[in-house]
């Protein structure tokens, strides 16, 4: 029998490793992106290229991706060809995390002058040239500078790839500054995994891994088991600015003894829009609500995964072919988990979230120059309410399923020339319900004129939001309005970039989340404590 | 012996605990200390206080006429915040952003979890109420205040008994004008309303992050100032004419009138006085890298001492919701000693996860029902009932004895948890004692990681009634070179509050590339600054404050900064831009192990910290030396299983113990509130200060 305490031992100090590394990947960056939204993960993986332990920051959209970024790698860069001082870069959407703006950075870990594992950190980065940020884009050419798996350190010294970056990218002080922070994430990972197995007197990782992913197999087989065998199936409709029909994403998930598959059959084919999902990224997000409605207390690693398959037609908006466009698609890979809790909805009515409007994540870029000559690349998220439960109302402005921060308005407002007049929570849009949805919220970004304005214009893109699709409710509780933008008071669509200048005012209204149950049931204290804090409006 | 008792000048430390409120009067000239105790009084802390002073001034005629300094450490606000027992705040902030407080960072705290929750703001969204004005990042007024507005909202908080108001508003790091304005609106109309500045409580970017903790500094300061009031009085009543000082969370001592008008800076008051008192004894012993290792009943604490200097933090929470998890709770940023809290202490009960492994905490079984041992009902094992089991802990000598363990219900608890993995209780114990010391070790060493310290060249230095029972395989577990275990571990905190110094911090931003730097101007700015610190500490002629020089600085574009320590006088004439750049990239190196040439550095703020060092007059209690041996200090054996077996060990007592002493593990030294555990490896000296000295690196 394996020692109960020698496993849970090693595996915390693993889990600490990446979370120290988080830590100085956080506090080392350059941009706003990992600094302020926190959009990373800094990953462990055994000799065999098994995901044994992530931090415990990382978002679910970049953590879910890497299990398959790695094979992927070593398949191209077998171990025995890597060198001390190697590091891999990518962010091909097929092989990597899904759009070119996340880069993966990967490196061995030298054990006893072999290498014995990997080590991972991805991050989402200001960009990566090509067009802005906009879901306009017909392909992937557009979108920016692909990076293939290739060295970006050949023992130890960098390769031309930094020089490609600096020529192709907007800031790129900022993005290879946040590069070279992945790069020390990833050292210190390495090292401290060559000493803890140094110490333990450990010749390779993979039966320390078979055992800690052997314990999370079993516990997700567990709580798969103790569902009822059967089948139900969900489906909804999006409408994507600038195409003609709406997008359908169909599930069928069967629940079959100790496995469950996701099969998105009948989903539509790949679209000449940027919202395309690669097959690592629909997985990712697939995986992620079961993990979270199925064992939630067993860290992730590469035996969760196992019990679960996910199958997704070739060709589809969730398995495109090369060279889709993919910038957003987190309008649909963020639909996902909302689709799966619906299926499950008559299976474990007592563990699901309502819709969130939160969902997709709403993601605002406004470029363009400071009256200093300087460049800004501004980032403005914003976040919906989050759906209700059964047992509590949903949480206001929160993002899920991404887990992304804001950036706080005084730190919008030091690096561009736009002053963010509103942010605040919407009363009265949180689903009613037994439980209510969480509240969303109304901002209002103004481009400043004057000294204090942009040198020419302002050029703003939108994706996400929560446009065009309604919040609904969960069994009987109420939904929520479905968001919307306005640009100096007027609604307008937000399928391509908008041109603003000084004095123009874009505004956003974000859902709340669904309500979930009868609304009749509601407590009668909560709708008073509602009414005192003025969070639904008064009759 | 003469007629004429000797001129004394005397330090009270006295520090209010859950359970207790701690004294420690010291002579300071002879080095002489006498402790007491008070069940503390939870509905008036101050009266425990009082009443413990007359038992001490009963047996000490004339002792507080002597006392030159009365220093005080108190839970009060950090109870208040997480009780909620603060009174009704108003939050006055910027049109647009009154649910800043609400809306938070909109980060979920755990990825897996759904069922979250937040602690509900400390103003209610009624409260809140939004100012017309503006400001942009620069400082620059774009819209003035609208000061009818201002008096109309503040004649609306009559009918709502607002007690205390926060103005924050948005970019008053930047200016603090607009902010000042409201405020003498508000006092002009309400002079008896408290009123906190953000600009004056936390000047940082990042508007939710101070508003939290300008709101947590107005909901605590009617409570702080109103028992800061009558402790004074009560003790001016009795003769006190000495400096009154109020133990702040950076570990230096502040005068009362800062802490009440800056609550919030006192919030760790009670840990940070452990702390303190585990650098000063360290320094003492030529130590001044340590690491301070408290562990009580419900959680454990370590802090990093580095030079002397404990590390401080500025992400501070308080009532985090999820057991310690980051992001939990309420944000409040002033600086605290980087002191993390773990949710393993002697309470802590161990279970079975749903993998089959044995865990530890965080679900404490507190004073009540407590430990299985404790015999009053609670059935769960805990960390205490696996080293009364194992045989670390004595049952007939726990507080010396004062209170009896049931080593029975112990081994009928711990055995019950190993029944389904087939271990028995011995060995069920040690999982349980394993399990608790790596999860400390795990969150150590990533705690440490964080300030860049290496654990493996840090002493620990252990106190708290569970700290000398876990240390050394704790310090193992790190490959820490030696523990230490000072006298007195059982009234740390209250020690640390006499050994303290009066310090006073302050800032000031100074934004320039290094390529830039204007040395005359920053010396300057110290200058300026080492002036007002003076002013500000009782008593403070320049010969006996000590000023130490800081500058923040970072890459341009980054958003941490690394704090690069700076000569001062003399030295600064010296001093070249480029070495200043240099050192930056020396700090930076260490701690992130790489530096850049191609990337320009910049300043951000300067930091001064000025002390008020009597300290280097005090002398530490000191044990007599009789010349007593070994043996006599023996009580007797006990059998205690270490891993690898069981073992008949020696066990001493504490109080018996010399400097000059040497005492080999397998052993056990007791005393009436701790048991310090030594291996078989371990050998302890006893040091000239009474410290108990564990070299591991020899072994």
């Amino acid at each position: 029998m394996p020692d109960p305490v020698r496993v849970e031992t090693s595996w915390r100090r693993l889990q600490s490793i990446t979370d120290e590394a988080a830590t100085a990947l956080v506090r080392a960056s350059f941009s706003s992106v990992i600094r302020d939204f926190l959009d990373y993960a800094c990953v462990v993986f055994d000799g065999a290229g098994t995901m044994l332990v992530h931090s415990s920051r990382s978002t679910p959209g970049l953590l879910g991706v890497l299990p398959f970024v790695v094979p992927n790698a070593m398949a191209e860069y077998p171990m025995e060809t890597l060198r001390p001082g190697d590091v891999l870069i990518l962010n091909d959407p097929w092989t990597g995390s899904g759009h070119l703006i996340d880069i993966t950075v990967l490196a061995p870990v030298f054990h006893r002058d072999r290498p014995a594992g990997y080590v991972a950190c991805s991050a989402h980065h200001l960009n990566v040239g090509g067009r802005h940020a906009t879901i306009e884009s017909r392909d992937l050419y557009e979108e920016g500078l692909k990076i293939p798996l290739t060295l970006l350190y050949e023992r130890g010294e960098p390769t031309m790839v930094f020089d490609f970056l600096r020529a192709n990218v907007r800031e790129p002080d900022k993005v290879i500054g946040d590069l070279r922070a992945q790069v020390s994430a990833n050292a210190l990972m390495a090292e401290r995994v060559a000493a803890f197995m140094a110490e333990n007197d450990l010749a390779a990782l993979e039966p320390l891994s078979a055992e800690i992913t052997g314990r999370s197999e079993a516990s997700m087989r567990a709580a798969i088991t103790a569902l009822p065998d059967g089948a139900a199936s969900s489906e909804i409709s999006l409408d994507i600015p600038g195409l003609a029909d709406p997008v359908r994403v169909v599930l069928r998930l069967t629940i079959a003894g100790d496995e469950l598959t996701l099969d998105y059959s009948g989903t539509t084919a790949q679209v000449p829009r940027a919202v395309n999902v690669t097959l690592n990224m629909t997985r990712s997000y697939s995986f992620y609500i079961l993990k979270c409605l199925l064992d939630p207390l067993v860290p992730n690693n590469g035996g969760s995964l196992r019990p679960v398959r996910i199958v997704a037609p070739e060709g589809s908006v969730l398995n495109p072919y090369r060279p889709a466009a993919t910038w957003g698609r987190t309008m649909i890979a963020h639909m996902l988990p909302e689709l799966i809790m619906e299926a499950l909805s008559g299976i474990v009515p007592d563990r699901i979230l309502a819709p969130s409007g939160a969902t997709p994540l709403a993601y605002c870029n406004l470029v363009g120059e400071r009256a200093d000559g300087g460049t800004f690349f501004t980032i403005v998220t914003m976040h919906g309410g989050m759906g209700a439960l059964a047992t509590q109302d949903g949480l206001s402005c929160i993002s899920f399923p991404a887990n992304c921060a804001n950036i706080p308005v005084e730190i919008i407002e030091s690096d561009a020339p736009l002053l963010i007049r509103r942010k605040s929570l919407l009363p009265g849009s949180g689903g009613r319900g037994r439980y209510r949805g969480g509240l969303g919220q109304r901002v209002e970004i103004e481009v400043l004129g004057g000294d204090l304005g942009p040198r020419g214009t302002v050029l703003a893109g939108l994706r996400g939001g929560r446009l065009g699709v309604p919040v609904r409710g969960a069994l009987g509780g109420e939904g929520s309005f479905a968001a919307r933008v306005e640009l100096n008071g007027t609604q307008i669509g937000i399928g391509s970039q908008v041109t603003l200048g000084p004095g123009d005012v874009l505004a956003f209204e974000l859902p709340g989340g669904g309500g979930y149950g009868d609304p009749e049931e509601r407590d009668p204290r909560l709708i008073a404590a509602d009414l005192a804090d003025g969070l639904v409006p008064a009759e | 012996m003469t007629d004429t008792p000797p001129p004394e000048t005397l330090r009270i430390g006295t520090d209010i605990g859950g359970t207790f409120t701690d004294f420690v009067v010291l002579d300071a000239d002879t080095g002489q200390i006498t402790l007491e105790k008070r069940l503390t009084t939870p509905d008036d802390p101050s009266r425990a206080v009082v009443d413990g002073i007359d038992v001490l001034r009963a047996a000490r005629p004339g002792l507080l006429e002597r006392t030159e300094i009365l220093a005080h450490g108190t839970t009060l606000v950090i109870n208040a915040l997480i009780e909620r027992t603060g009174g009704t705040t108003a939050l006055l902030t910027t049109e647009g952003f009154e649910d800043v407080l609400e809306i938070r960072r909109e980060v979920r705290y755990d990825a897996y979890d759904l069922e979250l929750a937040f602690p509900r703001p400390l103003v209610p969204r009624r409260l809140r109420r939004g100012v017309r004005e503006r400001l942009h990042a620069s400082g620059r007024e774009l819209v003035p205040v609208d000061t009818g507005q201002v008096g109309a909202i503040v004649d609306e908080f009559a009918a709502e008994n607002v007690e205390s108001v926060a103005i924050c508003l948005l970019h008053s790091y930047a200016d603090g004008d607009h902010e000042r304005e409201v405020a003498r609106i508000v006092r002009e109309r309400r002079p008896d309303l408290w009123v906190s500045l953000s600009s004056e409580v936390l000047p940082e970017v990042r508007e939710y992050e101070r508003t939290s903790t300008t709101v947590a500094n107005a909901y605590v300061q009617p409570l702080l100032a109103g028992y800061l009031r009558r402790l004074r009085s009560a003790l001016d009543e009795r003769g006190f004419a000495g400096n009154f000082y109020v133990m702040q969370s950076t570990g230096g001592v502040i005068p009362l009138e800062v802490a009440r008008t800056f609550p919030v800076r006192v919030v760790e008051s009670g840990p940070a006085g452990g702390v303190m008192a585990a650098a000063r004894i360290g320094a003492r012993a030529g130590i001044s890298d340590l690491l301070a290792f408290d562990m009580g009943g419900t959680t454990a604490k370590v802090a990093a001492v580095v030079n002397g200097q404990a590390a401080l933090t500025h992400d501070y929470e308080v009532a985090r919701t999820a057991h310690f998890r980051p992001g939990s709770g309420i944000p409040v940023c002033t600086p605290v000693l980087d002191l993390l809290e773990i949710g393993t202490g002697g309470g802590s009960i161990a279970h079975i996860d749903s993998l089959g492994l044995i865990k530890v905490g965080p679900r404490s079984a507190g004073s009540v029902p407590g430990p299985a041992a404790y015999g009053r009902g609670g059935d769960q094992p805990t960390v205490t009932d696996a080293d009364l089991v194992l045989g670390h802990l004595d049952p007939d000598h726990f507080l010396g004895g004062e209170m009896p363990l049931r080593a029975d219900l112990a081994a009928a608890a711990v055995a019950a948890l190993g029944e389904p993995l087939g271990l028995d209780a011995v060995a069920t114990a040690h999982a349980i004692r394993e399990a608790a010391q790596e999860s400390m070790v795990a969150a150590a060493r990533v705690h440490l990681a964080e300030l860049g310290v290496e654990p493996s060249r840090l002493p620990v230095v252990a106190y708290g009634g569970a700290g000398p029972v876990h240390v050394v395989g704790l310090a193992r577990k790190l490959g820490a070179p030696r523990v230490l275990i000072p006298p007195a571990a059982g009234v740390m905190s209250a020690l640390g509050l006499i050994l303290a110094p009066a310090t006073f911090e302050t800032s000031q931003t100074y934004k320039v590339k290094t390529d830039r730097l204007d040395l005359d101007l920053m010396d300057d700015l110290f200058r300026q600054m080492e002036k007002s610190a003076a002013q500000f500490l009782p008593g403070g002629d320049a010969g006996r404050v000590t000023c130490t020089r800081w500058a923040d600085m970072r890459y341009v574009g980054q958003g941490f900064e690394v704090s690069v320590g700076l000569p001062g006088g003399d030295d600064w004439r010296s001093l070249s831009a480029d070495e200043v750049t240099a050192q930056f990239k020396s700090a930076y190196e260490s701690r992130y192990s790489r530096s850049y040439d191609d990337v320009a550095v910049e300043t951000m703020n300067l930091r001064l910290r000025a002390t008020l060092d009597g300290d280097g007059t005090v002398r530490l209690p000191t044990p007599a030396t009789t010349g007593r041996t070994v043996s006599e200090a023996l009580k007797g054996h006990r059998d205690v299983h270490l891993p690898g077996g069981t073992v008949r060990c020696p066990v001493y007592d504490r109080a018996l113990l010399e400097p000059g002493m040497t005492v080999a593990g397998p052993a056990l030294v007791q005393e009436r509130e701790t048991t310090t555990v030594l291996d078989r490896d371990a050998t302890a000296a006893i040091g000239d200060l009474g410290i108990i000295s564990i070299d591991l690196k020899g072994a």
